[in-house]
């Protein structure tokens, strides 16, 4: 792991850049997000929150919103249902799939 | 008074606007600058669902079947006894059907790959696939407009190349 790899993990804010549309009107394709990649270590996701994960089927990271907490499991969706791959296709995800929060878009 | 009024008005919603935009403005800079030294990681907000169910196989049957029917019918007769004649013609007749039929379904079914299953990214990879896909496609109308067995042996190799590509694409995103 080089220095730089090393810095960046530990950071507790991660920069990442959309691909796709299912998360329109709210974030659009290549905006720029910032996400607090340690908050979930404290708060728990919460219904509403815009999230980064890695669903365990699929290799990608991705954004979605959490619709709804089943007990330590969370259902994601996209915000635009039409062109969403979402828990309706990979089912409800837990908490250790979450990367982390979305705290600002650019 | 009220000139007076409405002057501060236009000059507060200017200075909001300005305190608003700017930074935002200067922060977005800032990031594409950033991305330009240190790229962002890429998150995904997309509809991958009907990935799992492409399959370049329609496609090959279609330009399989093109290249069989331009085969029978260069070996349909054409000298006979009446009943001979008309049944060459009657199957020359289905035989043209079901190469158009299937020059069309070769067609769109290359185009769902392209515009549904092949992403931007892959061009980098496989700078020729947009030519590729453009001159499959050109080959799937030349195919109804000529019986010739060139042609349609054209289309099944470009529609195998487009399937090659097809699959490495899909064994890389796995």
């Amino acid at each position: 792991m080089t220095l730089m790899n090393l810095l960046k993990s530990l950071f507790p804010i991660e920069r990442f850049k959309v691909v796709g549309t299912s998360m329109i009107p709210v974030i659009g394709a290549g905006q720029y997000l910032l996400v607090a990649k340690k908050s979930f270590l404290f708060n728990k996701p919460e219904k509403g929150d815009i999230v980064v994960l890695k669903p365990p089927i699929r290799s990608r990271k991705i954004v979605k919103r959490v619709f709804k907490v089943l007990g330590n499991k969370y259902f994601v969706r996209g915000d635009n249902l039409n062109e969403s791959t979402d828990s309706r296709f990979f089912g409800p995800v837990k908490a250790e799939h979450i990367l982390g929060k979305v705290l600002f878009t650019i | 008074m009220s000139i007076k009024k409405r002057e501060f008005k236009v000059l507060t919603r200017k200075t909001q606007t300005t305190k608003l935009f700017m930074p935002m403005k200067i922060i977005s800079i800032l990031f594409n600058l950033l991305d330009q030294i240190n790229p962002a990681q890429a998150v995904y907000a997309h509809c991958d669902v009907p990935c799992g169910i492409y399959d370049p196989k329609p496609a090959q049957l279609a330009a399989e079947t093109v290249e069989k029917m331009v085969e029978k019918i260069l070996q349909l007769p054409s000298e006979g006894t009446g009943k001979e004649i008309l049944e060459a013609r009657n199957s020359f007749v289905r035989m043209v059907k079901v190469k158009e039929e299937h020059a069309e379904i070769c067609k769109r079914e290359v185009l769902i790959l392209w515009t549904d299953f092949f992403k931007e990214e892959n061009l980098k990879d496989f700078p020729n696939l947009h030519d590729l896909v453009w001159k499959t496609t050109k080959l799937c109308s030349k195919n109804k407009r000529e019986v010739n067995p060139k042609t349609a042996k054209d289309l099944r190799e470009s529609v195998d190349k487009i399937a090659v590509i097809f699959n490495k694409v899909k064994a890389a995103s796995k």
